[in-house]
């Protein structure tokens, strides 16, 4: 009798062993079923790889349509002067658009990043880099009569946005393209230079900059700077014309 | 064997019944496993050498298991990864009584001639 009982006992501890161990394995599966689902790093950057690829594949395509709708304009302006007027008005329009790389004379600031040892905490937003201090650069230069403007070769227009974001990590400049803070940031203006020059140069411009962590040249005038064209496409979905 | 008709029972009750048991007690349930499978091996060995006591198989197994999953929760708040010093004392206590129990069902034949 007590043998039997005993050996119950036994019995309902490996039964709690079994339970233990069946369920303990079905969680791993599950667990190792949603790694799986997840896609895994390799493939992110392959895929990153190829997306890139059809990238400069589209980009390619764009340049190439563009050079054609070049070919037609000059043909349709060969024909009267009306159509010479719609190319001319055609051209201002991706002025400001941004639709054409541009050039002019202008003034080049460079921000490099300090790095030395002793800098205080480079994570604190306070000693870096933020989309309010390149918002306020942005604005001056535009006060200052400033027609083109990029930040690090990204075509600065009406509709960008500059938004910090990750913490202080990276600073989008419209909703795709983003700078990091930690990196050489170069901001070129088309415009008349001494104009802009001395927007830039008055006191209490340029010392948005935390000046602890980076160090600000003074502009650079020019009387020839190349400014990209923007890589987006602005599409009004909600703004319509209003017909009186 | 009525032995192994529970680990049995068990098994089939753990894939069939759905427990809702939080997902982050599974490392706590793998340390507390291994203790229990250790219990199961001392038990074995204990059998084997007629030594067997009920009381001292089932307060080890649970007591095994629970201090298995307090050290690996006071790990979790120290920081420190406890857990580890478990599964290899677990471990090696398994296999040191995987080697008596081998010794003897070897040496068993031989002591019956």
């Amino acid at each position: 009798m007590k043998k039997l009982r005993s050996q119950l006992a036994v019995a309902g501890v490996c039964c709690i062993l079994g339970f233990m161990l069946a369920y303990q394995f079905r969680i791993i599966n599950l667990q190792e079923t949603e790694v799986n689902s997840q896609v895994d790093s390799t493939q992110i950057t392959a895929e990153v790889a190829q997306l890139n690829k059809q990238k400069d594949d589209l980009n390619n395509q764009i340049n190439e349509l563009q050079d054609k709708i070049k070919q037609y304009q000059d043909s349709a302006a060969n024909k009267s002067d009306v159509n010479k007027q719609i190319v001319n008005d055609y051209n201002n329009l991706n002025l400001i658009s941004g639709n054409t790389d541009v050039e002019g004379q202008g003034i080049i600031i460079t921000i490099t990043p300090k790095n030395n040892m002793f800098s205080p905490d480079i994570t604190n937003a306070s000693n870096v880099i933020t989309d309010q201090d390149l918002i306020d650069l942005v604005n001056e230069l535009r006060f200052g009569g400033a027609e083109a403007i990029s930040i690090n070769d990204i075509r600065i227009l009406a509709d960008t946005g500059i938004k910090t974001s990750g913490g202080v990590t990276n600073i989008f400049l419209g909703t795709k393209d983003r700078i990091s803070p930690y990196e050489k940031i170069t901001i070129k203006a088309i415009g008349n230079k001494d104009d802009l020059n001395s927007a830039m140069v008055f006191p209490g411009v340029l010392d948005v900059i935390p000046s602890s962590n980076y160090e600000v040249d003074a502009p650079q005038k020019s009387s020839k700077i190349l400014i990209y064209k923007t890589n987006t496409v602005t599409n009004f979905q909600y703004a319509k014309t209003v017909n009186n | 064997m009525i032995a192994f008709l529970g680990l049995f029972i068990g098994i089939i009750i753990g894939v069939l019944w759905n427990v809702p048991i939080p997902n982050q007690f599974t490392p706590y349930m793998s340390v507390a496993i291994f203790a229990c499978l250790d219990s199961v091996f001392g038990a074995m060995r204990a059998t084997l050498a007629k030594q067997f006591r009920v009381d001292v198989f089932i307060s080890g197994f649970f007591g095994n298991a629970f201090l298995a999953v307090g050290l690996v929760y006071l790990g979790d708040k120290l920081g420190t990864p406890i857990y580890l010093a478990a599964v290899i004392v677990f471990g090696s206590r398994i296999f040191n009584n995987f080697a008596i129990i081998r010794r003897m069902l070897l040496d068993r034949p031989k002591s019956q001639q």
